[in-house]
């Protein structure tokens, strides 16, 4: 969302205009420049004055436009939409009143869609469908994809989406007499080298990223993009910021996970989604856990490695929902060989003199 | 444990360490004294202005200042000199001067052959890296083949692999025939002093707090630590404690 430049209140729009020069109001150039030889030269001058002369003078287009100018006139202009790059027009004989019809009629002009495409070796990021009703309505149908698309069957799974969304909640009155399809964003297409070996083996996942981007666009056009979230690394030194959450976007698919240098065997593989808070016995003040109460079972431990300190983000807003002290964390192994992360919210005679224990997260 | 347990701080960054140090030669003087520490080296990246400021503070207080340098060597190496008299001093100056003239204002450039010219009389402590590389232990090599002695500094920065960390320099040291020797590679003289610090670290590499991630460090623990804390941090190693008021005997010229 772009902010606006200005903003003008509702009366205040002459007196802004007031000091501008005539030809701000789009005259002809003749006009403006009679305008100018009998010392017309701000639009100030020209509010003031009685209007019948003016109109008998310079004729009715300067006071249209004066009119428009403070908004005393409507102006209606016609919007001007970018022409698609590629398109398929199917105008019908009969107005088709059923989205399966349209469906139908979609896989034959995917097909199209498709062949252009493929014959200038090009693939779509946007195609847009439109439905012109009997009645001169319009419905635009968008759709996004993370991959490349060029290939009927894609385009039709793309639309099949957002069709489905639509199924009960259109209204199609008397018909729609016109589709179209049209591709805006194009790409030059690359071909993919493909595995010899089948793709379910590739990464051991069991799905190829082909598979995964359709599923995305998938989601994505059925319950819109930013509803997909995607995580990325942060640098943090604190454990739960170390991630964040951002929207999907096609672009960046793969993002950047590399292992903080040198804490990647410190830290857990599971991390709790919230810190738990457990008792504790450990020796005062940095000492590790002798042992400690998680979900009310007792945890004797036989091994601990710590502390590693990480002290708050102090630029940070206090009242965040994480306490505001230097953790010590702390992995530990109890007698059954389980092995936990957890930490002590506070530094003796520095911070507290009761610090709270909490358990954040597990190893393998 | 003895009854006055026996401690030098011999690696102190103070202010005069553009953009590294975040408190005054006096304010570091004064706590280290208040905190019972024997003697500390002020130790400037490439310089020694910090020492002149640090002298004045001690001269009523029963605390030793040793004149030092941390000589950063272009291929990032750091090494604490500490000069044991006045011509090993006067050697040590002139190395700097040597890297200031080869630079352009601010910068110094050194290199182990620099070094090795002025060696003469000056302990050298090497300030390991906090995540040890194969690149420092050929540096290591590099520096056993030249000097012939040498101590391995250990610092308990509180970070993930604390013990594994001093137990991999004792085994360096070992292998290189350095001998290792406590510090807390000082920073400030109170744990309050971190935002400073973390800003100091902003306006270095030209970026914000907020966008700064893991260029800042994670705690506050590079302040004074008592001599009888010292040893507790140092489970293992009471001797490479020890060793640190052993060095700061060494230094008795000032």
């Amino acid at each position: 969302m772009k902010k606006p430049i200005s903003l003008l209140a509702e009366s205040t729009q002459s007196a802004a205009i007031a000091p501008l020069p005539v030809e701000a109001l789009r005259l002809l150039s003749d006009l403006s420049l009679r305008l100018k030889q009998v010392g017309i030269r701000q639009i100030s001058s020209l509010t003031n004055a009685p209007k019948p002369p003016l109109v008998t003078r310079f004729g009715a287009e300067l006071i249209t436009r004066l009119e428009q100018a403070t908004g005393q006139t409507a102006e209606i202009f016609n919007p001007i939409t970018p022409a698609p790059i590629y398109e398929v027009r199917r105008p019908l004989m009969v107005p088709i009143r059923h989205l399966e019809a349209v469906e139908l009629i979609l896989e034959d002009m995917a097909a199209d869609i498709s062949a252009q495409l493929l014959q200038d070796n090009a693939a779509a990021r946007r195609l847009d469908l439109f439905l012109f009703r009997v009645d001169g309505h319009v419905e635009r149908l968008e759709a996004r994809t993370s991959r490349l698309c060029n290939k009927a069957e894609h385009i039709e799974l793309l639309f099949r989406e957002r069709l489905s969304r639509l199924q009960g909640n259109i209204d199609i009155g008397f018909g729609y007499d016109i589709l179209l399809l049209g591709v805006y964003d194009v790409e030059p297409a690359e071909e993919e080298q493909l595995n010899w070996a089948p793709l379910k083996h590739e990464s051991g996942t069991g799905f190829s990223s082909e598979e995964i981007s359709r599923l995305l666009d998938r989601f994505g056009n059925r319950f819109g993009f930013d509803h997909i979230l995607h995580f990325h690394p942060f640098e943090s030194h604190i454990p739960e910021q170390a991630v964040r959450a951002k929207a999907f976007s096609n672009n960046q698919v793969q993002s950047q996970w590399t292992a903080q240098k040198g804490k990647g065997k410190s830290r857990p593989f599971l991390l709790l989604d919230r810190v738990e808070p457990i008792t504790v016995l450990a020796e005062v003040p940095d000492g590790p856990p002798i042992r400690f109460q998680w979900r009310r079972q007792q945890h004797e431990i036989i091994a601990a490695d710590g502390p590693e300190r990480i002290a708050p983000e102090w630029w940070q807003n206090a009242n965040t929902e994480h306490s505001f002290q230097t953790r010590d964390y702390y992995r530990v192994e109890d007698q059954q060989g389980r092995r936990f992360w957890l930490y002590r919210d506070g530094l003796y005679n520095r911070e507290q003199d009761h610090p709270r224990w909490f358990m954040q997260g597990l190893f393998p | 444990m003895n009854a006055a347990p026996e401690y030098a701080e011999l690696a102190v960054t103070t202010n005069f360490s553009f953009l590294q140090g975040a408190s005054h030669p006096d304010e570091l003087v004064l706590t280290a004294a208040a905190l019972g520490i024997k003697s500390i080296a002020i130790a400037d990246r490439n310089t020694l202005a910090g020492v002149v400021r640090a002298h004045k503070a001690a001269k009523n207080l029963d605390i030793q200042v040793i004149i030092g340098c941390r000589l950063v060597m272009m291929d990032g190496f750091e090494v604490i000199c500490l000069p044991t008299d006045k011509a090993a001093y006067s050697r040590l100056t002139r190395l700097l001067s040597q890297g200031n003239l080869r630079a352009e204002k601010g910068n110094c450039h050194l290199t182990f052959d620099d070094l090795q010219v002025h060696a003469k009389g000056q302990v050298l402590l090497i300030i390991p890296p906090q995540n040890l590389s194969g690149e420092f232990e050929l540096q290591l090599e590099d520096f056993k083949s030249r000097f012939k002695k040498g101590y391995l500094a250990l610092t308990r920065y509180y970070g993930p692999h604390d013990h594994k960390y001093l137990e991999d320099l004792a085994h360096l040291a070992r292998s290189y025939g350095l001998q290792t020797v406590a510090t807390n590679n000082i920073l400030y003289h109170i744990p309050d002093r971190r935002p400073l610090q973390d800003i100091l670290t902003c306006i270095r590499t030209h970026t914000t707090v907020q966008k700064a991630g893991l260029t800042l460090l994670a705690n506050a623990e590079r302040n004074f630590k008592t001599p009888s804390e010292m040893y507790r941090l140092f489970p293992g190693f009471p001797d490479a404690v020890a060793r640190s008021a052993n060095i700061a005997e060494q230094c008795r010229f000032s």
